[in-house]
């Protein structure tokens, strides 16, 4: 399984978010960092088809990122979602079970298994507006993986999880990433050092470092402040 | 008595034998929610039978129709856009039946409310923050507010010829009595909601209604000659170009659509 991204281009009038970007992902963890403004987020998206491209290509197995066989092979985790009011954390999955293609019975089961999985069960049926942040945050996790995603895009996943369940959810990517690729972008260095087998670092829209984590031999925090200034030189 | 006697000798069961503290509970909790991880995120077969433990859980690959998804959009309707619908027909209904001629124009002052209900329900992806999840699935966000327009539009559609069927005072003409408040207020929702996002913007989309109601209202109060036949093309008119606005709105909403998500 190979996602391959070739000189993808995103401009908006004067400002280029994403700047030729290439790159070529197979099953593994993939940590995005980069200042804000960096490109990051629109690169996420257009990975998604929420953004399309002004050049290049995304293709999946050779599947274009427009096609619906595309769409039937990811996972996105948002920066920042919403819901709709009155929805409760069942209904959110459910609805978007069946908008992944998922039949009533088939995405019964997969949302009470992954509602176990976020331990969401005993809140389930309760109207999101009540959850905490880290609950909302654990059920986008959720509606991610809904499809067994072979390729999982997770936008500040860990934002408002507390220790012990960032401590979970690292675990759980590293068992995602044995099938799926998975690229997540992340403020938190100490995430994507623990979980990521390649670093990605990106800087006014350019992928500006992509490295395995053998191939890094300082501590990614360091690098990552190294990397940013050689290019402001 | 018995059952009094059988939890007598339980009880002082409990207390001879006190149960063994349980032995590596948490290291079998761990290796079961191991395993069960495992079995929730691992892989998928071809989607043709079932997953790949056996069990349903899995989803059809094969391209999904517009039929299915305007099928799961109409159960997701929002619950206000049926009350709403049911109040406007049966207050129009209502009216047309007790007072004739003059319930007509309750039933003009009710539609805008149809058309309000209609845009904002269509474009409540935008509204709630929803669209990027909505994006990411099957279908593009595009065909997902088509098919809910779609939806509503011929519910709307079948409202107002029950409408004119009911109230039969004006001949053909009551239908674009209907049609020019209910397009001129889609047009204006269409604005709204493409420049406003949030709540606000359903407030907003609530203010056009209103003020087309209360138009109708005074138009039939100061200008009654209005309605007289020869002024039945004026209102052609006006109506093919509401309906000619509204597209063209619908057109730069839709299209909108792909930068919306960009911060």
């Amino acid at each position: 399984m190979e996602l391959k991204v070739d000189r993808l281009t995103k401009q908006y009038k004067n400002k280029i978010a994403v700047d030729r970007v290439s790159m070529r992902l197979t099953p593994g963890i993939y940590g995005l960092l980069g200042a804000n403004g960096a490109g990051k987020t629109t690169l996420m998206r257009m990975l998604c088809g929420i953004l399309t491209p002004t050049g290049g290509s995304i293709t999946l197995n050779g599947v274009d990122v427009s096609t619906e066989e595309y769409r039937a092979e990811l996972g996105y985790l948002p920066q920042d979602f919403g819901y709709y009011p009155g929805f409760s954390g069942w209904d959110f999955l459910m609805y978007l079970a069946a908008l992944k293609g998922f039949d009533k019975k088939s995405a019964r089961i997969r949302c009470q298994e992954l509602l176990e999985m976020v331990s969401l069960t005993e809140m389930a049926k309760k109207k999101i507006k009540t959850y905490s942040g880290g609950m909302k945050q654990r059920l986008g996790i959720a509606q991610a993986l809904l499809n067994r995603p072979k390729l999982l895009v997770l936008d500040e996943p860990t934002a408002g999880l507390d220790p012990k369940e960032r401590i979970r959810f690292r675990n759980l990517t590293k068992q995602l990433a044995r099938d799926s690729i998975v690229l997540l972008s992340t403020h938190i260095v100490s995430d994507v050092e623990q979980t990521a087998d390649t670093i990605l670092v990106m800087k006014e829209g350019q992928m500006v470092f992509q490295k395995t984590r053998e191939e890094i031999s300082e501590a990614l925090e360091q690098l990552y402040m190294r990397v940013s200034e050689e290019v402001l030189e | 008595m018995e059952r009094d006697r059988k939890q007598s000798i339980q009880q002082e069961l409990k207390k001879l034998y006190k149960a063994p503290k349980p032995d590596g509970k948490r290291q079998f909790m761990e290796q079961y929610r191991k395993r069960r991880e495992e079995q929730i995120l691992g892989p998928v077969n071809d989607g043709k039978t079932g997953d790949a433990r056996g069990r349903a859980g899995s989803f059809d690959r094969k391209p999904l129709s517009i039929c299915h998804m305007m099928a799961i959009q109409c159960t997701y309707l929002t619950k206000w856009v049926w009350v709403v619908t049911a109040a406007v027909l049966g207050i129009s209904l209502y009216a047309g039946a007790r007072f004739q001629a003059e319930g007509w124009w309750a039933a003009c002052a009710c539609v805008p409310f149809l058309g309000m209900t209609a845009i904002t329900a269509a474009f409540r992806s935008k509204t709630w923050d929803m669209a990027q999840l909505e994006q990411a699935s099957r279908f593009s966000l595009r065909s997902i507010v088509a098919a809910r327009i779609g939806i509503l539009g011929m519910g709307n559609l079948l409202c107002l010829l029950v409408m004119c069927i009911w109230m039969n005072t004006a001949g053909g003409r009551q239908l674009l009595f209907l049609l020019v408040p209910y397009l001129f207020t889609s047009f204006g929702c269409l604005v709204i909601t493409r420049r406003i996002t949030g709540r606000e913007g359903i407030y907003a989309s609530a203010g056009v209604a209103s003020a087309v109601s209360c138009m109708e209202m005074v138009l039939h109060g100061m200008f009654p000659w209005i309605m007289e036949k020869e002024y039945t093309n004026w209102w052609l008119a006006v109506a093919v170009g509401m309906l000619v606005l509204a597209i063209r709105e619908w057109n730069r909403s839709i299209t909108k659509m792909e930068e919306l998500s960009w911060n």
